[in-house]
């Protein structure tokens, strides 16, 4: 099969053949028809998270069952799918929770290399996924069956992308109805978390962002404030829409800690701060521990928008298929794997919201 | 009347008499003080950790009775036994004090000026606190105070009015501790203990005692404690944590040293979905987080002024389990002082002798 490999970082992905093994048991192969790029992509490909080479990207993945390994109960061949990089046991203490997204095992390897290129070499399946490739060998966990209507290129979108944004505000914050919210930075992340928060009655529904472009966009997501940070006092701002006090949730979807501090000066007493944009490793936060005393505010992270696959990519279809949830607008172009490296290069210069890599 | 003023950082608080308070205006009562004990934040404060202007009284967990009532107080009368803390009972009106969180009032933020007047007739400031309580006699605001049972003894009153509160407070308001949760707490002194008898009664466990002094940890297991680590002794003290917390860290680690590096070591010992309490005052930063931590895990970090106290709720509540023998009071007190050796038991609470030592007039 074709699939597009990252054998150097911050040089172009190479296409090439590659192998696949056969799927182990409770494994599924999938036949992929989408996958979008999503910035942590870009962040791999760069070397800006650690991780060996040479390894393939693409986590937000949607495609039909081609085979099953022994054992899988949930999905059959020709079901379509969407297929995410969480993997979940089942058993353990935050499986029994209903916290998967939290599982104990979600990191233990498969028992076989699932791909290899025509030399032998094997090739690490980046979150457990690879889906910048014509098939993926995953964990029957990390897919959950779509219904045959649902278009899969907005489908494939639902495994990251709107889960990490939406779920951030729906799962891990909870926002209650006429909260106030502030989302920092608008791109593919931030804009689900606006329309989380609106889908919950938040408001006001401040979107944060440096560029006037993205904050209209954000209106169109449900944000009812703009405020451009590289023109205003973006903290001023966000406490006079809130009464003076500052919001009650603020989602930080922008990595970098200087956007963790301005997010937090967002916040009021008792206010949510959610870190949801990974900085790079290296960077480290300062915080003022007698701030939280007096305040009594919390910083917190969202992993995947916290994300139970089994529970929460059926409804969002739902929601999708009832006008309650962008997805269609989510896409700003489709690309085929051969033009993948001009899909990269064009996310990366920030006007663009998610770019779908299409498969025949 | 007498009061402890302090004059200077780092020097002994001088007792002197002669001092005045103001009669109390709209919305204030004057009090006459019964017992006042000394906590770690008077310390702070008197060794200018924490800036402030001076001269200054300190002193803000008190029990007495009301001498005078100002204009417009109602639900107090002369001769009530009441116990003066630093956490408001609220304006009732702003956005705090409406959603029920009348602690965070926007009240409680106001510049306090001093009540007191020393004999060449200098202000004298509250310190740690609005309470000015290491003096006969005091003038505070309607809202600080709490009536109580008059049939509770004062010394033992006046711990509710922030020891006690802020540890037990900080576990069964803030963070809001279920059965079989697990419970670290940093920190074995007035608060760390009430912090551990507070997870008890909400059915922790483990409830995981740290310390530096292993008498501290004895007593630890007095209030509650099914573990204790002496974080000085033991090389990995995170691990011992995980090891008995199912590998996963505890569910909440209340920090009630006023540490940064207490701090750092209480959030690595909290596990996915923990919480961390800040209690203890800390000055300075801490710059060692790491953001992904946070995301891979959903750690939360928060603070706790006061035991988020519902003073008209709480109080009672605890007045309530000490007199049924669920709170234990009694034995957080070790030494009992009159005001003119107040120096000396302040020394020994900063020995690291003393749960509480009180004051009493």
């Amino acid at each position: 099969m074709k699939a597009a490999v990252c054998y150097e970082f911050g040089k172009p992905l190479v296409i090439e053949d590659v192998e696949i093994a056969e799927p182990a048991e409770r494994e599924v192969r999938v036949k992929v028809v989408a996958t979008a790029i999503c910035h942590s992509d870009i962040h791999d490909m760069k070397g800006e998270l650690p991780g060996p080479l040479p390894f393939i990207g693409g986590h937000e993945t949607a495609g039909y069952v081609e085979i099953t390994g022994k054992g899988v109960t949930s999905v059959k061949a020709g079901d379509p799918v969407v297929v995410s990089l969480l993997s979940s046991c089942g058993n353990c203490y935050f499986c029994l929770k209903s916290l998967p997204h939290l599982c104990e095992n979600k990191f233990a390897p498969s028992p076989n290399v699932r791909i290899r290129n025509k030399k032998g070499q094997t090739l690490v399946q980046k979150g457990g996924v690879a889906g910048f490739a014509e098939y993926v060998l995953v964990k029957e966990s990390q897919v959950v069956k779509v219904p045959a209507d649902m278009p899969l290129d907005r489908a494939a979108l639902l495994a990251c992308g709107v889960i990490t944004g939406f779920g951030g505000v729906v799962n891990r914050a909870k926002v209650e109805a006429l909260s106030s919210v502030a989302v920092v930075g608008t791109g593919g992340v931030g804009i689900n978390a606006i329309q989380g928060a609106a889908f919950s009655g938040a408001y006001p529904v401040i979107a944060v962002d440096l560029l006037d472009s993205k904050l209209e966009a954000a209106r169109k997501f449900g944000a009812t404030h703009g405020v451009n940070a590289g023109k205003a006092d973006a903290i001023e701002e966000v406490k006079k829409l809130t009464g003076g006090r500052g919001a009650d949730y603020v989602f930080v979807t922008v990595g970098n800690v200087a956007a963790i501090r301005q997010g937090f000066a967002m916040s009021g007493t008792r206010g949510m701060t959610v870190i949801i944009g990974l900085p790079q490793m290296k960077e480290m936060l300062t915080i003022s521990p007698f701030e939280f005393i007096l305040s009594e505010r919390m910083l917190t992270g969202g992993f995947m928008g916290a994300t139970n696959l089994k529970l929460d990519i059926p409804r969002l279809i739902e929601l999708y298929k009832a006008g309650k949830l962008k997805l269609d607008e989510l896409i700003s172009g489709r690309y085929p794997l051969e033009r993948i490296n001009e899909a990269i290069q064009s996310t990366e210069t920030g006007q663009v919201i998610r770019n779908v890599i299409m498969f025949q | 009347m007498k009061a402890a003023i302090c004059y200077e950082f780092n020097q002994p608080l001088v007792i002197e008499d002669g001092v005045e308070v103001d009669d109390p205006g709209r919305g204030e009562v004057k009090i006459k003080l019964a017992a006042t004990a000394v906590c770690h934040s008077d310390l702070h404060f008197f060794k200018g950790e924490i800036p402030f202007k001076l001269p200054g009284i300190g002193g803000h967990e008190s029990a007495g009775y009301i001498e005078e009532i100002g204009e417009g107080v109602t639900g107090l009368n002369k001769g009530d036994a009441v116990i003066i803390g630093t956490v408001t009972s609220g304006c009732g009106h702003c956005y705090y004090c409406t959603i029920g969180l009348r602690h965070l009032c926007v009240s409680r933020r106001q510049p306090m000026e001093g009540r007191h007047r020393n004999k060449a007739g200098q202000r004298l400031a509250p310190m740690a606190g609005p309470v000015a309580g290491f003096a006969e006699y005091t003038t505070v605001s309607e809202t600080l105070v709490t009536r109580i049972p008059s049939d509770i003894p004062m010394d033992r009153a006046c711990l509710l009015a922030c020891g006690v509160t802020s540890g037990f407070g900080a576990v069964v308001n803030r963070a809001q501790v279920g059965p079989f949760s697990s419970v670290v707490v940093m920190g074995c002194g007035g608060v760390g203990l009430n912090a551990i008898q507070g997870a008890l009664f909400c059915g922790a466990d483990p409830i995981i005692a740290v310390d530096i002094l292993d008498s501290k940890l004895e007593t630890a297991r007095k209030f509650g404690a099914t573990h204790v680590i002496n974080s000085k002794k033991e090389k990995d003290a995170v691990k011992l944590v995980w090891d008995l917390t199912s590998g996963r860290g505890a569910d909440y680690v209340f920090v009630t040293v006023g540490n940064l590096e207490a701090l750092r070591l209480g959030f690595s010992m909290g596990g996915p979905r923990s919480m961390t309490v800040v209690i203890g005052l800390m000055m300075g930063n801490l710059a060692s987080l790491m953001p992904m931590e946070f995301i891979m895990t959903e750690k939360v970090l928060t603070g706790c002024g006061g035991g988020s106290l519902r003073t008209s709720i709480d109080i009672p509540g605890l007045v309530s389990l000490y007199k049924t023998g669920r709170l234990k009071l009694d034995e957080l007190i070790t030494g009992r002082y009159p005001l003119e050796r107040i120096n000396e038991a302040m020394a020994s609470l900063e020995r690291g002798e003393a749960l509480r030592n009180v004051i009493l007039f």
